[in-house]
């Protein structure tokens, strides 16, 4: 079952656009997980992540009184991050095509082994997510954003058709499961 | 789908947010971002970037600057910027802005560096730090000009 589209992203930014912080404090606290899971699933380190994320809400102040669509708030913020990553990428490897950023180093994405996982499961749950391939990473990891987005939101943080997101979750799901079962 | 599966996901979410969570000068600069809102300004878009445009590729190969436009309306901004020691180096040229055009550039709403505009709108800047900048300007005429961020 997909969770709801955010509420209230209109209202939101007419508040902001209007002048209040308020509102703009709360668009943060809605979306910026979204945004900072969209930059490690795209494996942007954390100083890069950082950056691409504030860009993000940097251009989002900019374009307060010109978004034309705020009800699509968060499809305007995922494919903003999206650019952002793909420039910095860019940037720091020069001239990788962006369908290939798969192929990049990965910048060492936490593991398990600093201490902040206690429980077994756990351990081993985020060690099988390690061990899948980069395309499930990537859609498991934009996923996890809190508050869960809507398959529209990931489809264009991804690139991905929107109808190809259930079943390549499912399948992602299933392939964890394989191997935190092999591994116990 | 199937509950078994949003529950592995809700697993999932969980521990991201223990082993990879948003960290909290991240929020903290989310926040600070709506500091930056300048109503007064005419924004200034950016129209070119030799990092996405593959027509700059040679160029940028050869010299490993960036190359960036913007436009406003009857004003133009370019500019080149590369790093250089610690640092990042910008040079470029306000056009149609006039003599007695006062820039600056903002680093992510608080640092400002002055800028000296030469008679032909020409400036060279040093040392700036990474993250987010832009160019403001104080035209003649009091109108304001902002360019959008690029990110060093």
């Amino acid at each position: 079952m997909e969770a709801p589209d955010h509420t209230g992203g209109a209202d939101l930014i007419a508040r902001a656009a209007a002048g209040d912080g308020t509102a703009w404090d709360e668009l943060t606290e809605q979306y910026t997980s979204l945004l900072w899971s969209v930059a490690r699933a795209m494996r942007l380190n954390e100083a890069d992540s950082a950056d691409a994320v504030q860009a993000t809400w940097l251009r989002l102040v900019e374009k307060l009184d010109t978004i034309r669509d705020p009800d699509r708030i968060a499809g305007w913020l995922s494919t903003t991050i999206r650019r952002e990553c793909l420039a910095i990428l860019r940037q720091r490897t020069k001239s990788v095509p962006h369908e290939d950023f798969d192929d990049l180093p990965d910048e060492g994405g936490p593991g398990v082994d600093d201490g902040v996982l206690r429980d077994e499961r756990d351990q081993a749950l985020w060690r099988a997510f390690s061990q899948i391939s980069a395309q499930c990473r990537a859609l498991l990891r934009v996923l996890m954003s809190d508050p869960a987005p809507t398959y529209a939101t990931v489809s264009v943080a991804l690139e991905m058709p929107i109808g190809g997101i259930g079943p390549t979750r499912q399948r992602c799901l299933n392939s964890l499961r394989r191997i935190m079962a092999v591994a116990s | 789908m199937t509950s078994v599966d949003d529950e592995l996901l809700a697993d999932l979410r969980r521990l991201a947010a223990l082993v990879d969570p948003v960290p909290q000068h991240v929020r903290e600069a989310a926040r600070a971002a709506f500091l930056t809102r300048d109503l007064d300004a005419e924004l200034a878009e950016l129209i070119a970037d030799s990092t996405a445009d593959a027509d700059f590729e040679p160029v940028r190969q050869a010299t490993d600057e960036r190359l960036l436009s913007f436009a406003a309306d009857g004003t133009q901004v370019e500019m080149t910027v590369r790093a250089e020691g610690a640092g990042w180096t910008m040079m470029g040229q306000v056009f149609g802005a006039g003599p007695g055009t006062e820039a600056v550039v903002e680093s992510d709403g608080r640092a400002t560096t002055p800028l000296d505009l030469d008679d032909l709108g020409r400036f060279l800047v040093g040392d700036l730090a990474s993250g987010p900048v832009r160019l403001r300007c104080d035209l003649p005429g009091g109108a304001k000009l902002v360019t959008s961020w690029v990110i060093l």
